[in-house]
């Protein structure tokens, strides 16, 4: 098979996947109980049967149940994912701009770490196979995805924050919008560091892990051996043969790493005050703001829809031998 | 091979011992949700930890009286949405309202006109969320509204705080104390107690070791709905509002509607049926546009009409019609006279009417101005700078002000919703100010300890209460309300769980608001006796 | 589950150790009522937020409940939150996985594309979403709807360990001598899968205690159960006047979550059971 030839067999398969996502999510927050126009009911006192009524009728709440559906889909393919609840008249695409915007600047910054963590720790531990090295990796890793996120959190912020003063125990940036770029950049940095510790070190356990076996796997294959048999210093057997194909399968488990990460962000960017979409989407259930729960779980669905695609994608590019499988 | 055997039954007998254990654990519970008994659910608000303390509490007493309770946390919404079926139809927990409900009853224990909102049968189908429905209590209410003598009102008040405590249509529990937490060298903070978060005075005056200060950053824990005060009527909103515009009168040091501010003076003729505003000359929006009376009729007529879904309708219900002859001249005509009408009007921030120049009421929500879109600008002594929702909010200071030129040359407003991020927040010196609505507590002891931080406190002037749903097969009767305030132990929520923050309220209004009734005797804290009149009560 | 894994699993003193945490936690969840010192809902008037020491050995909450009884009690709510959540997700990926591994065909197609599609949706978020919206948000409650959220990676992974049992002799013999598909799924196929069902049981409680810690943190959990999330949460913002109630809940969290993963790691080894990470 040729790489367009998968490439469109994979971008057609994401297809369904997008669409079984999101009939997952609308079908889940439609059914449950209380209306969407509660929180109208709610903070408007004055609100009248009618000015209800004709709220249901924009809303579109009163067509048949799929009929909803596809006019949600309609937007969100559109990039328009409703009206926010919580602040009127607010569409919840331009609400969550910035969000999104800082979440990708956590996630990047933290799969870019865990990486440079991982590959090495990962590779160290798959050479010296059983040693006390391999041994310390292996508990570092349990520890690490054993550790909820959020305790981790509070640890470092009472270390580096109450203790040592050295960092901002959290938020985004905090210099005024008129400060220079400079002083924005430092500000956002010092806030990042934290966060980004925190996710790095649990996206570095999984991936360390991944990256262990996959090495393990290929220094038992054949041409290793080979090379090993002709006398080959170890060190380039190692590192000028196995190396480059036992990192081939950590691009896929970049993707499952993007995934994990996505998933603890949540909770961490709320420990953290940082203002990305985990911390938005459990705000937003704080005051019921369906739109913007059901955009959230929509957009995070949709990029690891994307990041999967592109995973394999690069791998097979990379690996040619995936596109037989 | 014999000790392998005996290590493989030890792990095998734990693992089923722990498994039949959790089963049965499982199985009772499943057992336990149709309970058999009747039960009633409190609901407190997941926001705020003192309330759900409160509210456990309380409900472990109730429990040890024989009735059957839960306790559920929802959000404010929820909260909200199912107070207001409640007060349309009656309906209980079970089917979409309430049966207990814990609320903060604001703009009341001062001015007790308040009380009308809440405890009115005209309110039924609003406020009134526990169907509360006394003729005698309207009576007095009503007669309170339109005497125009203190004295006479206070005791009209005071013959409603007994039918309120002898219906007991809601428990009071307690009145919060507010703090403000500080960096030390911060001074000139002045609260507003009428409002807890009516504080314009307080930030604007404030210095820094005796200084004008170029900045001042304050952490909350909620972001506005939107800057246009015509639709927030939350506590940060009101935050904002009050920086950003004014009213036509303000409240003084002694609590009345006396200081002039929009308005220079006013007075009132036709038997106090007609009420005339003279407005400040000079007086300019952010933008540059003068301030005339057409705005004061904007905003108090948007407010009265029920289309554009504004804040404080309900205050305006005896106004008629709002004219002006010119420029600077507002006349208010009334049905009745009106005694809290000034205290109404000082709570009414006046917004731009330019702005909004040919919207719809109706549309009046979704305009740019309101959604945030465009900043809209205000009298007050801060402009809007920036809004970046659920981030932060810039203000800068109006040099313009009619009232003088704000010392404080920018106030940035954090959105730190978690209490201890906000701690850490203002002991690593991030931010200056912490923000009342933190409801601090046990956290107070460190910060006390502390040298960097300063500890502002004042009495707030609102009032904690547990509102029961009158329509409730169980609560429709009196006894068992009676039974049930009986329960509430006051003074330990106060000094235990407040940590001394809280003082304990006996009835609706505050020992410190005119209104108070200090021959009222309070429903005591007796267990024995509540479980005796549940008993009389045969269930 | 013979012998051989056994000793396997046990010769690995990191495995060892896991099983001691599980066991251990399992114990304290199933006898707390004789382990707890005090009922943990008891509220002690004047005694709130207590340091450890006496009477209260690790110290008291807001409510003046004594917290060593809670985080015993706690050990019960995370194990049952955790066991039944794996039972339902047991159930549904077990049935989908043998369905599409053993049948083929269009099923395989059509499990394969289910799993494919729930996997993409972002679980924690949806708990989230789901929590949110839920009127009561009682403990079987969560743990059902995490099972039902949850299941499709134990369905992958079952369905490629039929596949290649499909393939095994006995298997083809018994179709060979006509017996009945329902039959063999029962009689061979389920037996014969129950290492990486249990395996990927064990990792997965491992998650579940994260995620109804995770939610209790963030206050979507249920209100009136004792749990370690609400425990922890409740003490964040007094972690310098009331440290244990952050760092105790935290390592009952961390150390039973370590247990299962340790576990569940050691009979992936023993067991020789390849997770299929991706599809």
């Amino acid at each position: 098979m040729s790489l367009f030839a998968f490439l469109r067999r994979r971008v057609l398969s994401a297809v369904p996947q997008f669409l079984g996502m999101t009939i997952i999510v609308f079908v889940i927050l439609r059914l449950a109980p209380g209306s969407p126009v509660d929180y109208y009911l709610a903070t408007n006192p004055y609100a009248t049967q009618e000015y209800i009524a004709a709220l249901e009728e924009r809303m579109g709440l009163r067509l048949p149940l799929w009929q909803q559906y596809a006019r949600w889909l309609g937007g969100i393919v559109q990039g328009d994912l409703g009206e926010s609840l919580s602040h009127p008249g607010k569409p919840v695409s331009s609400l969550l701009r910035d969000k999104i915007r800082n979440s990708l600047i956590l996630s990047l910054a933290a799969n870019l770490l865990s990486v440079v963590i991982a590959i090495p720790v990962g590779v160290i531990a798959a050479v010296r196979r059983g040693s006390a090295v391999d041994g310390l990796v292996r508990v570092f890793t349990l520890f690490g995805y054993s550790m909820p996120s959020f305790w981790l959190a509070l640890l470092l912020i009472q270390v580096f924050t109450v203790r040592l003063h050295l960092l901002p125990p959290a938020g985004f940036i905090t210099v005024p919008s008129d400060a220079a770029v400079v002083d924005v950049v430092i500000d956002g940095v010092r806030h990042a560091i934290l966060p980004v510790v925190v996710l790095a070190l649990l996206g570095a356990a999984l991936t360390s892990r991944m990256v262990r076996s996959s090495m393990l796997e290929v220094l038992g294959d054949d041409y290793i051996r080979t090379a090993r048999a002709k006398g080959l210093q170890e060190r380039r057997v190692v590192y000028g043969h196995a190396l480059r194909n036992g990192l081939l399968p950590t691009v896929t488990i970049l993707g499952l790493q993007v995934g994990y990460l996505l998933a603890s962000a949540a909770v961490t960017e709320t420990v953290f005050a940082w203002p990305g979409v985990g911390r938005e989407v459990i705000q937003a259930t704080y005051t019921r703001d369906y739109p913007v729960i059901m955009g959230i779980t929509v957009i995070v669905g949709t990029t690891l829809i994307v990041v999967n695609l592109v995973t394999d994608v690069l791998y097979s590019w990379l690996d040619p031998r995936i596109r037989y499988q | 091979m014999g000790s392998s055997w005996i290590r493989n039954a030890i792990v095998v007998g734990v693992a089923m011992v722990g498994l039949w254990a959790l089963a049965a654990d499982l199985a009772g519970r499943a057992d336990a949700q149709p309970a058999s008994a009747p039960k009633l659910t409190m609901v407190a608000r997941s926001g705020s930890a003192l309330e759900q303390q409160v509210a456990l509490a309380i409900a472990a007493k109730l429990k040890e009286i024989g009735l059957g309770v839960e306790v559920v946390s929802a959000d404010y919404t929820t909260m909200a949405a199912r107070a207001r079926r409640s007060a349309l139809s009656g309906e209980t927990w079970a089917q979409g309202g309430f049966d207990i409900i814990f609320f903060n009853l604001a703009g009341m224990a001062f001015e007790p006109a308040g009380m009308n909102r809440y405890f009115h049968s005209a309110s039924k189908s609003a406020a009134n969320f526990w169907s509360l429905a006394d003729p005698q209590l309207d009576r007095e209410l009503d007669a309170a509204s339109t005497a125009l003598d203190v004295p006479k009102r206070a005791e009209h008040y005071a013959r409603a705080a007994r039918l309120l405590r002898d219906d007991m249509p809601v428990v009071p529990i307690f009145h919060p104390r507010l703090v403000y937490a500080l960096r030390t060298g911060w001074t000139g903070i002045k609260a507003n107690q009428v409002n807890q978060s009516k504080a314009t005075a307080s930030f604007f005056q404030m210095k820094y070791q005796g200084k004008d200060a170029k900045q001042l950053r304050m952490a909350t824990p909620e972001d506005i709905r939107t800057p246009n005060a015509l639709f927030d009527w939350t506590n940060p909103g009101k935050t904002l509002n009050s920086m950003v515009f004014d009213s036509l009168v303000m409240l003084d040091d002694a609590l009345q509607p006396a200081m002039p501010a929009l308005a220079q003076s006013w007075s009132f003729t036709d038997g106090g049926k007609t009420a005339t505003f003279k407005l400040r000359k000079g007086v300019k929006w952010h933008d540059g546009k003068p301030f005339t009376s057409r705005d004061v009729k904007f905003s108090f007529e948007t407010r009265m009409n029920k289309e554009a879904g504004a804040e404080l309708g309900s205050g305006f219900r005896m106004v008629e019609q709002v004219q002006t002859p010119d420029d600077a001249t507002v006349v208010l005509k009334m049905r009745e006279a009106y005694a809290p009408l000034l205290f109404e009007v000082g709570l009414t921030e006046i917004v731009p009417a330019h702005v909004f120049e040919g919207v719809a009421p109706k549309e009046l929500s979704k305009s740019p101005y309101t959604s945030g879109e465009k900043l809209i600008p205000g009298t007050g002594p801060y402009r809007l700078v920036a809004w970046k929702k659920r981030e932060q909010i810039e203000l800068d200071a109006n040099p313009d002000y009619f009232r003088g030129k704000p010392t404080v040359g920018r106030i940035t407003l954090s959105i730190i919703p978690d209490k201890a991020t906000a701690m850490a927040s203002i002991r690593g010196g991030e931010v200056d100010v912490l923000d009342v609505m933190y409801e601090l507590t046990k956290e107070l002891d460190e910060l006390k300890a502390d040298p960097n931080v300063t500890l502002f406190v004042y009495e707030a002037l609102n009032v904690e209460v547990m509102g029961l749903n009158l329509r409730h097969p169980m609560l429709s009767n009196p006894a068992v309300r009676q039974a049930i305030a009986l329960a509430v132990p006051r003074e330990h929520i106060a000094k235990d769980l407040g940590r001394g923050y809280l003082t304990v309220a006996t009835q609706l209004l505050h020992p410190q608001s005119w209104g108070y009734a200090k021959q009222l005797a309070s429903v005591p804290f007796d267990v024995n006796a509540a479980r005796e009149l549940l008993k009389k009560q045969g269930q | 589950m013979d012998d051989r894994i056994w000793k396997r699993f046990l010769r690995q003193r990191l495995s060892l150790a896991g099983l001691m945490l599980i066991l251990g936690i399992l114990l304290i969840a199933s006898v707390s009522p004789v382990l707890a010192p005090y009922d943990p809902y008891a509220q002690h008037w004047g005694k709130e937020y207590a340091a450890p020491g006496r009477p209260f050995v690790l110290g008291t909450d807001a409510l003046g409940r004594d917290v060593m009884s809670q985080l015993i009690w706690g050990a019960r709510t995370s194990l049952l939150v955790a066991l039944a959540g794996v039972v339902v997700a047991g159930i549904l990926g077990t049935a989908f996985g043998v369905a599409a591994g053993y049948f083929g065909g269009r099923i395989d197609q059509l499990g394969v594309m289910l799993t494919d599609t729930i996997l993409t949706v972002p679980v924690f978020f949806l708990l989230i979403a789901v929590a949110s919206v839920l009127a009561v948000r009682s403990l079987p409650v969560m743990a059902i709807i995490i099972g039902l959220i949850d299941w499709p990676m134990l369905a992958r992974v079952v369905r490629a360990h039929v596949l290649s049992l499909r393939e095994r002799t006995f298997i083809e013999a018994a179709r060979a001598l006509g017996v009945r598909d329902v039959a063999i799924v029962v009689r061979h196929i389920l037996p014969n899968s129950v290492a990486p069902i249990i395996v990927v049981s064990t990792l997965s409680m491992a998650r579940y205690i994260l995620y109804e810690a995770a939610l209790a943190f963030v206050g979507l959990g249920d209100p009136e159960a004792i749990s370690w999330g609400t425990l922890l949460a409740q003490g964040r913002s007094v972690m310098y006047t009331a440290w244990w109630l952050t760092l105790l809940p935290g390592i009952m969290i961390f150390v039973t979550v370590l247990g299962f993963n340790l576990g569940g790691d050691g009979l992936r080894d023993a067991c020789d059971v390849r997770l299929v990470e991706r599809g």
